[in-house]
């Protein structure tokens, strides 16, 4: 046996755990004394199974699902399943139209269009129908191999967001999008292998900077204790905006902190106080003996680049299921109402607006309210939810604004409101700037 | 343990019967859970309900021989279940985790070379080498014919040799021996 299937072995064969074998005692402990033969249900679990095998394959509400499928041709993927920054990006008609087959395995992927902005990329995708034992809500990743390539480069973080949808031919279509830490080439070979090393390309796309940029270079010092941020850079563009950081993290304040499960995070707020909803963010390092990380923060993009950039850093604490949060629930009545409160803060909806079936909130803080931080649904009597979008969240002079949309919220129904607040972030003043952006 | 002779009873609805059963399997249905969750909680609970599931729907298995493959196959499914419950399917947060450092694969262990390949043929490959467990319990399990399975094997096992090999040919060229 060779060296690497006795460690196969040994990883595939833990022992079983005390936690299990208390567990099989108690289970055993439900089963009924007796069990009763079931008659004639198993047409009932087929049909059951059936239901939930079909309904398991979509990845978006059922009815876009189905609307997709019924559809012949498809305009733009870019607008169906791209975030909010490729929409933006494809509202603006941009995009190169490609015609890229990559074949490995059993899989053959097509690649049709591509958006790149200099900081990141999105391509749409066709999948053709592969064979595999993984659910279906695992097969468009499970398609992809691991190791993504611009020009030579392995990408240690590649930072792959993949939406997609189940057509009907039991294809897959959507759109990926690379968020790739590093420095990326005004024109590059982004390419796909087996694995990293590999001597076999799956295929190459030439890749080259489709989109126009507002690039800003900061080159802002920040220190806190024994924290230092270098703020290098900031790009607006049609798919993304963008900040680029320096960030030293090998401080023995920074271990503290991560000791005490903190992350520190970045609000980006522009001149009117509106907070960029952040896409993604990857970093990569270290660069040196000194533990000097390069981040990258992608956020939402801009119609126009403000006047001036602020950047909040701050902490949060996180437990072992994410972050610390409290959960508000009352009936709502259709009003302005106060949904949670605390000790030294309560948020109000301060209006509500109806649009037919469109529920529109604006959401105030007062009192020491956490920023952000916060989630709101409504649930009927059913157990139904409904989610909202949101239209715009701003801090003003330290007052924080929320305005919601929940789309296809009946009526006449009995609606509760929830509220979910997570932990105040922690600000850090001292690594906050103001930017004045000037093109 | 006479596995046809327990199963009979357990169908005729003897518990003692069964979870003598389910003793006998435990560890297969573990390891058959960790392949999929990578997580020991999780697990419990994917065996918890396979448990509760299979005393429930016994009645409609007739061979006694079969009892194996079909008690791992709703292992696996309520693995999945519990997936899809949790939401752990491939996130961005998952895909943003460095696979490999900047400095090559001295840190690579196994779990992480199983991460290099897709997730079917990863998930596949573990499934193989827990002890017990043949191609052709896997073709049941998964219910593919036994020649996929072997060909996906073999196509799975080239992979991770190759990367076996790049790792050791690393760290002979980093000159550590890790």
């Amino acid at each position: 046996m060779e060296k690497w299937e006795k460690s196969m072995k040994e990883f595939s064969n833990p022992e079983t755990p005390q936690s299990v074998e208390d567990r099989l005692m108690t289970t055993f402990e439900k089963l009924p004394k007796k069990r009763k033969r079931p008659k004639m249900i198993n047409g009932l679990i087929a049909a059951v199974l059936g239901l939930s095998i079909i309904s398991g394959a979509t990845f978006m509400s059922p009815a876009l699902a189905s609307t997709l499928k019924s559809m012949p041709f498809m305009d733009s993927l870019f607008e169906l399943f791209g975030d909010e920054g490729v929409q933006h990006a494809d509202k603006e008609g941009l995009g190169t139209e490609i015609y890229e087959v990559f074949e490995y395995d059993d899989k053959r992927v097509t690649f049709t269009n591509y958006i790149y902005d200099g900081n990141r990329f999105a391509l749409e995708f066709k999948l053709d129908p592969y064979d595999t034992i993984l659910p279906e809500e695992k097969r468009p990743y499970n398609a992809f191999p691991h190791a993504f390539y611009i020009n030579d480069t392995f990408l240690n973080v590649p930072s792959i967001n993949i939406r997609s949808v189940k057509m009907a031919d039991g294809s897959y279509t959507g759109v990926m999008t690379f968020s790739p830490s590093i420095d990326l080439p005004e024109e590059f070979t982004f390419g796909m292998k087996d694995f990293p090393k590999s001597d076999d390309w799956f295929g190459q796309i030439n890749i080259k900077h489709n989109t126009k940029n507002t690039n800003i270079v900061l080159d802002k010092f920040k220190k806190y204790g024994d924290i230092e941020i270098t703020y290098q850079a900031l790009s607006f563009t049609p798919l993304s905006t963008a900040l680029m950081l320096d960030f030293k993290n090998e401080s023995k304040m920074y271990n503290k902190l991560f000791d005490q499960n903190k992350n520190i995070n970045f609000f980006v707020l522009d001149d009117e106080g509106k907070i960029l909803d952040l896409l993604n963010i990857s970093s990569h390092g270290p660069n040196n003996s000194e533990m000097n990380f390069d981040y990258k923060g992608i956020l939402e993009p801009l119609d126009n680049p403000p006047r001036s950039i602020t950047i909040k850093p701050y902490l949060t604490r996180i437990n072992d299921t994410g972050f610390e949060a409290k959960e508000y629930q009352s009936n709502w009545k259709g009003a302005p109402a106060t949904i949670a409160t605390a000790d030294d803060w309560k948020l109000e909806v301060s209006n509500v607006q109806r649009n037919n079936n469109d529920l529109q909130l604006t959401l105030k803080a007062l009192g020491d309210v956490p920023y952000r931080n916060l989630t709101v649904k409504f649930e009927d009597d059913k157990g139904k939810d409904y989610w909202s979008e949101p239209i715009y969240e701003k801090i003003i002079d330290n007052k924080y604004e929320i305005q919601l949309v929940f789309k296809d919220v009946p009526q006449d129904e009995n609606l509760d409101i929830f509220t979910k607040i997570y932990e105040k972030p922690q600000f850090i003043e001292e690594l906050e700037i103001e930017i004045p952006v000037e093109e | 343990m006479n596995v046809v002779s327990e199963f009979k009873k357990a169908k005729k609805g003897n518990s003692r019967a069964f979870e003598r059963l389910i003793v006998e399997h435990k560890t297969l249905m573990f390891r058959a859970a960790m392949s999929v969750l990578h997580n020991e909680e999780d697990s419990a609970d994917a065996i918890q309900e396979a448990i509760l599931k299979a005393y429930r729907s016994l009645h409609s298995l007739r061979e006694p021989d079969l009892f194996k493959t079909w008690l791992l196959r709703i292992v696996m499914n309520e693995s999945y279940q519990i997936i899809r419950k949790n939401k752990k399917v491939t996130t961005l947060e998952d895909w943003n985790q460095p696979l490999i450092t900047e400095q090559g694969y001295q840190q690579v262990e196994v779990d992480q070379m199983l991460r290099l390949l897709p997730e079917d043929q990863a998930q596949l490959l573990t499934m193989f080498y827990i002890e017990g467990m043949t191609s052709n319990d896997l073709a049941q399990i998964l219910q593919i014919p036994e020649n996929t399975v072997k060909t996906r094997i073999k196509r799975s096992k080239e992979k991770i040799r190759n990367l076996y090999e790049e790792e050791e040919a690393t760290k002979w060229k980093n000159g550590k021996n890790l």
